[in-house]
């Protein structure tokens, strides 16, 4: 037997990932699958029914639609929000890069629900934010803030941030400064120097943050919960009713199967053009 | 000269203003949090008007504990087996003679790439099907399985930085591959060993949407019993348990930075 490992040193480091394999493919992959037979079948036989349904009538169609715009737009938000974060991550004083490190991470690292929560206390009716309208007199009455698709978006955002912040600093901090000065000692301004030699270094790790933040936003059923109370329908939130209130398994999968679907080509389309390096390299 | 320098200082301004207000952004609502945990009155005020720890009492004395303590136990359960069979997968994975690296590494990334809602409904089926719902083993498997993409990827990049020519050499000197990768190559990897650790205990710590599918009353999470909790309304006491929680937070990684602060001055 040990013969017989030394001639074929590979086998046992393959051994070495085996446990990892079955956890997964019987906890993980396993239950996934079973979606696709389940999402074919309408009333005891197997038809395209389902998809049929989901293609005919627009109000899915729409959840659809929603799930990928909040999605789009986390990404456009965080991309803004987040790229100068990370330029000043790598780029700052000693000082400002620790503290908006330590802060990111803080965020990063806080409970899900805690951040939830904390929005539902600024966002609804008597909240802060409300209340601080008022005050300054910017409106005349509270708004609905809470349990609108916009709560819903601020929410998703302010839990995606980081995934786009850290992919993008990492890769700014592998940037070789001295690009950036020789572009500038030959009479490129800052702007230019950025734009035209940092900015499309720093492109893989743009690339994972948007794939992070969007295929994660899909996902999402806590924030379309809770900031959106359930009422306005995304993917989570009418997988949720079918499954759970109408008891549809077959509607719910072929939704299932749709999306995952979309993060699946996503993901996809992303190793193609970058890589699985950029990505583990934007993870951390 | 000098007016570029005051334009470059006027850039830079901005960019420190615009980052002051994401930062903003991202910590003024949860910090507004704790002094409202404090609150005297019936409901939610900012500032408070009056002071006292009756929303700590109150969360002492329902059975938020319970959650808290099941939380605990499955995120323990959770390190245990995906850092365990993560950083077995993670060693294979780099050792120089692995084939399918790449595609395996692949595979244990996707429970991070996939919509968790619909895995959340797809192992509420199957493990209904199996009778194991609502059941810690299967919840810490679960929960393992979302684990496991950070595992691998801190263990992988951790194993990055270890010259493998170690392993080789231990090889060479007569270890078998068990031993060589015991030996010589896990301590050279500690300081991921001890991220992956933290991590995987916070990604199950912090899960919902599968523990809402998969719990029961019994094995209920401090997650699931918060969100059930504010399906019907934004309770006070929900704000004393999330002041615990970024208490716990602020702590972990305070001893976090710091371990990590003296291992460098060390080495």
């Amino acid at each position: 037997m040990q013969k017989a490992f030394h001639k074929h040193p590979w086998i046992s480091p393959l051994l070495m990932t085996l446990p990892i394999f079955i956890l997964l493919a019987v906890f993980y992959f396993w239950p996934m699958f079973q979606m696709i037979p389940l999402s074919f079948q309408i009333d005891g036989s197997y038809s395209l029914g389902n998809y049929a349904k989901i293609l005919a009538e627009p109000t899915y169609l729409k959840s659809i639609g929603l799930t990928i715009l909040i999605g789009l737009g986390a990404v456009v938000i965080t991309f803004v929000m987040g790229y100068p974060v990370a330029y000043l991550m790598a780029t700052g004083k000693p000082a400002t890069r620790k503290t908006l490190t330590i802060l990111i991470m803080l965020s990063f690292w806080t409970s899900l629900m805690v951040r939830t929560y904390s929005w539902m206390v600024v966002l609804q009716k008597n909240g802060i934010l409300n209340s601080a309208l008022l005050k300054l007199h910017l409106t005349d009455e509270a708004l609905t803030l809470l349990y609108t698709p916009f709560a819903i978006l601020v929410g998703t955002v302010h839990i995606l941030l980081p995934y786009m912040v850290l992919p993008i600093n990492s890769t700014l901090q592998g940037i070789d400064k001295n690009l950036a000065w020789a572009a500038r000692s030959m009479g490129a301004n800052r702007f230019t120097a950025f734009w035209k030699i940092i900015f499309p270094l720093s492109i893989p790790g743009v690339s994972a943050g948007v794939l992070l933040v969007f295929v994660q936003s899909l996902g999402f059923y806590v924030t379309p919960m809770l900031l959106g109370g359930g009422k306005t329908m995304v993917a989570a939130t009418f997988i949720d009713k079918q499954m759970n209130t109408l008891a549809n398994w077959g509607l719910g999968s072929a939704f299932g199967v749709l999306l995952t679907l979309v993060a699946v080509i996503f993901l996809f389309v992303y190793l193609k053009v970058f890589g699985t390096k950029s990505l583990k390299q934007g993870l951390f | 000269m000098k007016n570029h320098a005051k334009n470059m200082k006027e850039r830079s301004v901005l960019l420190y203003i615009w980052c002051a207000v994401v930062m903003l952004f991202l910590m003024l609502p949860i910090l507004i949090i704790v002094p409202m945990s404090f609150g005297g009155a019936e409901y939610l005020e900012f500032p408070p008007s009056s002071l006292s720890l009756r929303w700590y009492t109150a969360m002492v004395d329902g059975d938020w504990m319970t959650g808290l303590l099941n939380s605990i136990k499955i995120a323990a359960g959770t390190v245990v087996i995906s850092v365990g069979l993560g950083t077995l997968a993670a060693i294979g994975i780099k050792n120089p003679k692995m084939r399918f690296g790449g595609v395996i590494n692949i595979i244990c990334l996707l429970p991070m790439m996939l919509p968790v809602v619909i895995i959340a409904v797809a192992m509420y089926l199957v493990y209904g099907s199996w009778k194991i719902t609502g059941t810690f083993p299967a919840i810490i498997l679960a929960h393992s399985c979302i684990a496991v993409p950070m595992v691998i990827t801190m263990m992988t990049s951790g194993l990055s930085n270890v010259d493998m020519r170690l392993y080789d050499a231990a090889r060479s000197l007569g270890a078998s591959h068990m031993q060589a990768n015991i030996k010589v190559v896990l301590p050279l990897v500690r300081p991921a060993l001890f991220n992956s650790i933290l991590f995987a205990f916070v990604t199950s710590f912090d899960e919902s949407v599968i523990s809402l599918f998969i719990t029961d009353r019994t094995t209920a999470t401090l997650p699931r019993m918060i969100f059930n909790s504010l399906r019907f309304e934004i309770s006070p006491v929900i704000s004393a348990i999330s002041t615990l929680l970024i208490a716990v937070t602020v702590l972990i990684f305070a001893a976090n930075t710091f371990l990590e602060g003296t291992k460098k001055r060390i080495s």
